[in-house]
């Protein structure tokens, strides 16, 4: 009996790493899953980016260029009342490397080799074998992670 | 004769002597003093829904450390603002002006962003990123301090598949 209970909570947890490894992978390698449905002349196609920023650095040309077409996507809904532009093309996470690659700025990946960053929430588990394998800046924690309580000293 | 090369020497032995510890002396408080420079060029923001005691002790180890650090509410934190005069806020009415209406944190720290002109590059992080150690965060930001990209991030995807990583 003790031997079915360990057999199946190591599948379990296998199982939990190989969603996660699964998700994570088809998140950062894979696929972008919110690329606007319609089409503007404002952003051609081919310029479409997509970034992940919960921690990122831009620089005054970026947030520039971002006013910029901020300024131009309200000038295109006041001219054209009837458009409906689709609510993908705001979000920053589309927005922030599109207009960066529509003024042909430099975008950079930093150094994450230390870092432990997904898109699922982070539990007390998988922050101990993070730290254990030498990780240091985490996200997305949730809770008042007692493993980290040295990030607020 | 012979001691007034003797008087030279010592003479020119002290000389070197003193400019070599004021070199060494000079040195060191050049490097102390670009290390703090290099912190308090760091400009940062945390992005959050509302302050919470996590959030602005974050903000606070950031500040701790010589960051330039705020945090970006999404919610009226006039309630906060006697704890610290590091809380910004931008509000709806800012936005609508920009015909922005879905009133999210990352559109409030684009319009603050856009009248600071002294800024020239800012890390935003979410509030739910989090660290061992601030002093690992202050690492990262020195070792781009030097980098001009316009965009630093985890990762970026292109649609026609030029995927950087």
């Amino acid at each position: 009996m003790g031997e079915i209970f360990i057999f199946s909570s190591k599948n379990s947890i296998r199982f939990t790493k190989l969603k996660c490894t699964i998700l994570n992978f088809l998140f950062f390698f894979v696929s972008w899953i919110w690329w606007p449905k319609t089409y503007l002349k404002l952003f051609p196609e081919n310029k479409w980016s997509g970034s992940l920023n919960m921690l990122s650095r831009v620089s005054r040309r970026l947030i520039q260029a971002h006013q910029y077409y901020i300024h131009q996507l309200w000038e295109e809904r006041k001219q054209n009342l009837s458009i409906k532009i689709d609510n993908n093309y705001y979000f920053q996470e589309f927005f922030t490397p599109t207009v960066a690659h529509m003024f042909n700025l430099t975008m950079m990946i930093y150094d994450h080799s230390n870092m432990d960053i997904h898109v699922i929430g982070l539990s007390e588990d998988q922050i101990g074998k993070s730290l254990a394998n030498g990780k240091q800046i985490f996200h997305p924690v949730k809770h008042d992670s007692q493993l980290l309580i040295n990030a607020t000293a | 004769m012979w001691y007034r090369s003797i008087f030279g020497s010592i003479i020119l032995f002290s000389c070197c002597f003193i400019l070599y510890y004021f070199q060494t002396h000079l040195s060191f408080n050049t490097h102390s003093l670009s290390i703090i420079n290099k912190n308090i060029h760091h400009t940062a923001i945390i992005l959050a829904r509302r302050p919470s005691i996590k959030i602005l002790k974050h903000l606070n180890a950031l500040i701790n450390v010589g960051v330039n650090a705020y945090l970006m509410c999404d919610e009226n934190p006039s309630k906060y603002m006697n704890i610290t005069k590091r809380i910004l806020y931008v509000n709806d009415e800012s936005l609508a002006q920009y015909g922005l209406t879905r009133n999210r944190v990352w559109d409030r720290v684009f319009i603050w962003l856009y009248n600071q002109s002294s800024i020239d590059y800012v890390w935003l992080m979410e509030d739910d990123l989090t660290w061992t150690n601030v002093q690992h965060m202050v690492n990262l930001f020195n070792k781009y301090a030097n980098n001009s990209a316009d965009l630093l991030s985890r990762n970026i995807i292109h649609k026609n598949n030029q995927t950087l990583g």
